[in-house]
């Protein structure tokens, strides 16, 4: 299985990237086990790299391996739906498949 | 409640109704937040005009671009959304599950809250800020609903909520329950409302409270950097032991004035005691003088047999009526004398004073009455001592007085002798001393009192006792020719009476016999100038104060003396003397007054070398006052008359 890739996109430290930045970390160690990489951009330092990968809106969450890459924005408060929405979990049936 | 969620439910609910495409466009293109929606995957399908003006692209641009799948129900998240050209809006984030041209897609509401954000972190400084200020501070929004309070507000207005908890409350509902706190229930909700439409700074307002503490209350209305009004903030300093210590101040002051007024009530009356004492004493001395004279004739007829023989004893009987009249009269003489002299009526017109010969004089008279005890009176007076500025008949009174009470305190055969001798300060000094039984030191500064007389040795032999008022007189002499009097003494050592007075400085100056003449009346001036220039004087003349005082202080004009007229036009008279005690003090200033009397003259009289001649005058009279200051007449033919402006 190809390893997951992880890139988190913040704008300066505002409680709410702090927030972001906490909620991810606890879900990767609860549900990913460590197994994971992590890298956390702050697109006032490096705009540059944000405008590469057409960044709208921070905190902005991408999913670059496994693929197909998978994109998210939010506080990332809700574990489930996070790892829903990357595609890391299958969806529960109640939901039908729907997103989030 | 947010704005989006407000309008979602509206959306929804139209869905719901009436799933038509036109009219959903209408209300989300039309909406005042920013919609997106997006597909599964997170790409924009669609975006109305609020979302490119906040991302600030157009919607071609931001279609197709991948946002990111917005994994919010029911619930707001804060967002961060990446401007154009760099920088950051805030936004609040409501996301709905929606259908979109026949697919699933995601619905997110964008409010735009940068703005409040902005406040917010100002806030959160400014209450840092006012957390430890030793006022109490309130901020409240334009709804009057609490921002930011701080400990010390909540302490001032014993608020039991915790602090933390005030914020987002009413402070007008709060305030209510504070009101009983303060001194003035009624008028304090009054003025707050009135200061809060107003919207106008207001400073140091006193506030008391009911329980005593007084407070400063500052207010300042609070603007948004687009100039709009969005708050208020009061601030309340304790300033009680400010208005305590005040009030402290303020109650010392009125005793203090309270105590001086008494005073100066007690020292009136005290003066007008004094005053009424000294008329009395005038007044019962003159009226004493009368039989007294009466008495003193009249046994002096008897003793010299106008009314026939006398027998022995009654020539000694009547004898004593005599000799005990005289001491009487010399007693009543002591006591008018110095009334007058402490009222300031006595005459003390000053002149230059030769002390030399005043002492020589004196001492020779007085040798011939050392006869009858035998006692010795020598005079060491050395030649060239500078004349004095005093009056003379005063001056002998006290050298007379000091050589008299010698003689009557020295033992038979006792040695007097007068000395004089120049003093530092310009001070010329005079001694008399002896050496009879001496005065113990504690008696040394009592004996200048009035009615003092100290017991010594040998009294029961002096002849004529006096009242104790000669060294009295003395005293008040000398200080009025700004000397003074004292005694150096031990018992049985002898005594040396000593006392200063300062020479007249102006005997030292060379003449040149320059006069000026200042008087606005030419008729005057000319008859002076006539006068002055046929003694052999030269002449300047001035018709006005100013012109006067730049000639006075010029030095090539070395003036002897000045006439002046007192009643000038513009620059006054007087103007003219202070000028010319300024620059030239030595000068003699003879004013020429129709008003002889007025206070100013006689105020300005005293121990200057000023005197004043009375309108009008005589020619004679001028010539006389004048020798008082310039003993010498220029004895050199009149010289060339000076012309002045």
């Amino acid at each position: 299985m190809s390893p997951i890739i992880l890139k988190l996109y913040i704008a300066g430290h505002t409680a709410n990237s702090e927030r972001a930045i906490t909620n991810l970390r606890g879900l990767c160690e609860e549900a990913l086990r460590g197994e994971y990489e992590l890298s956390i951009i702050d697109v006032l330092e490096r705009p540059e790299t944000a405008s590469q990968d057409g960044i709208l809106a921070t905190p902005s969450l991408i999913l670059e391996s496994p693929l197909p890459a998978r994109r998210i924005i939010g506080d990332l408060s809700d574990g489930e739906q996070v790892l829903r929405g990357l595609g890391l979990k299958p969806p529960s049936s109640s939901e039908n498949g729907k997103m989030p | 409640m947010n704005l989006g969620q407000t309008w979602v439910q509206a959306l929804r609910q139209a869905m719901r109704r009436k799933p038509q495409r036109t009219s959903l466009h209408d209300v989300i293109s039309k909406n005042p937040d920013g919609i997106l929606i997006v597909d599964p995957g997170g790409a924009v399908l669609y975006c109305n005009l609020a979302a490119e003006v906040l991302f600030w692209r157009k919607a071609e641009e931001l279609k197709g671009k991948i946002f990111g799948l917005p994994i919010v129900a029911d619930k707001t998240t804060e967002v961060e959304l990446l401007i154009s050209g760099g920088g950051v809006r805030t936004v609040e984030m409501y996301v709905v599950e929606t259908e979109w041209e026949g697919q699933s897609a995601f619905l997110a509401s964008l409010h735009d809250i940068t703005e409040r954000k902005h406040i917010e972190k100002n806030l959160a400084l400014f209450s840092s800020l006012i957390a430890h200020m030793p006022a109490g501070v309130l901020v409240e929004n334009e709804k009057r609903e609490i921002l930011s309070v701080n400990e010390e507000f909540c302490s001032i207005f014993s608020i039991l909520k915790p602090r933390e908890e005030l914020i987002g409350d009413d402070w007008s509902d709060i305030a209510k329950q504070c009101l009983p706190r303060l001194a003035d229930a009624k008028a304090f909700p009054r003025r707050v409302d009135e200061i809060v439409r107003a919207q106008r700074v207001v400073t140091n307002e006193e506030i008391e409270f009911a329980d005593g503490r007084c407070f400063e209350r500052d207010y300042s209305p609070i603007f948004s950097r687009n100039d709009e009004f969005v708050g208020h903030m009061w601030q309340y300093r304790d300033i009680t032991e400010r208005k305590f210590a005040m009030k402290k101040i303020e109650f010392q002051k009125n005793e203090l004035d309270k105590a001086n007024r008494e005073l100066k009530k007690k020292n009136d009356e005290l003066e007008r005691l004094s005053q009424v004492k000294s008329t009395f004493v005038s007044k019962v001395s003159h009226e004493l003088r009368t039989p007294l004279t009466v008495i003193m004739s009249s046994s002096n007829n008897l003793l010299d047999g106008a009314y026939g023989a006398l027998s022995e004893p009654q020539k000694k009987w009547v004898g004593r009526i005599f000799h005990h009249a005289i001491r009487l009269q010399e007693m009543l003489s002591d006591i008018l004398d110095l009334s007058k002299l402490e009222s300031g009526t006595a005459d003390m017109r000053c002149e230059q004073l030769n002390i030399e010969k005043l002492i020589k004089t004196l001492v020779v008279n007085m040798q011939m009455l050392t006869g009858a005890r035998k006692q010795s009176l020598t005079c060491e007076v050395p030649e060239g001592l500078p004349a004095l500025w005093a009056y003379p008949g005063r001056i002998e009174q006290i050298v007379t007085n000091l050589i008299t009470n010698a003689m009557k305190y020295t033992q038979e055969g006792g040695a007097i002798s007068v000395s004089a001798h120049m003093a530092e300060g310009d001070n010329l000094q005079v001694t008399i001393a002896d050496n009879g039984p001496g005065i113990a030191p504690e008696h040394h500064k009592a004996i200048f009192e009035r009615f003092t007389q100290i017991h010594r040795e040998g009294d029961d032999k002096i002849p004529m006792k006096g009242i104790g008022l000669g060294l009295a007189i003395c005293k008040e002499i000398v200080a009025q020719h700004r000397g003074r009097i004292w005694v150096e003494s031990e018992l049985g050592k002898g005594s040396r009476f000593i006392f200063q007075i300062p020479v007249d400085l102006r005997a030292f100056r060379p003449l040149s016999n320059h006069i000026l003449v200042v008087d606005d009346e030419e008729d005057i001036c000319d008859l002076l100038k006539m006068t002055l220039t046929r003694k052999g004087y030269q002449v300047s003349v001035s018709q006005n104060g100013k012109e006067a005082i730049e000639l006075i202080s010029n030095k090539d004009n070395p003036y002897d003396l000045i006439f002046l007229d007192l009643m000038l036009p513009g620059t006054s008279g007087l103007d003219v003397i202070k000028s010319t005690r300024k620059v030239r003090p030595e000068i003699p200033i003879i004013i020429i007054t129709a008003y002889p009397n007025s206070d100013i003259l006689f105020k300005s009289m005293e121990h200057a070398p000023l005197t004043f001649i009375a309108k009008p005058f005589k020619l004679d009279h001028i010539l006389e006052t004048m020798k008082r200051f310039l003993p010498k007449e220029p004895s050199a033919a009149p010289p060339e008359e000076r012309k002045t402006a």
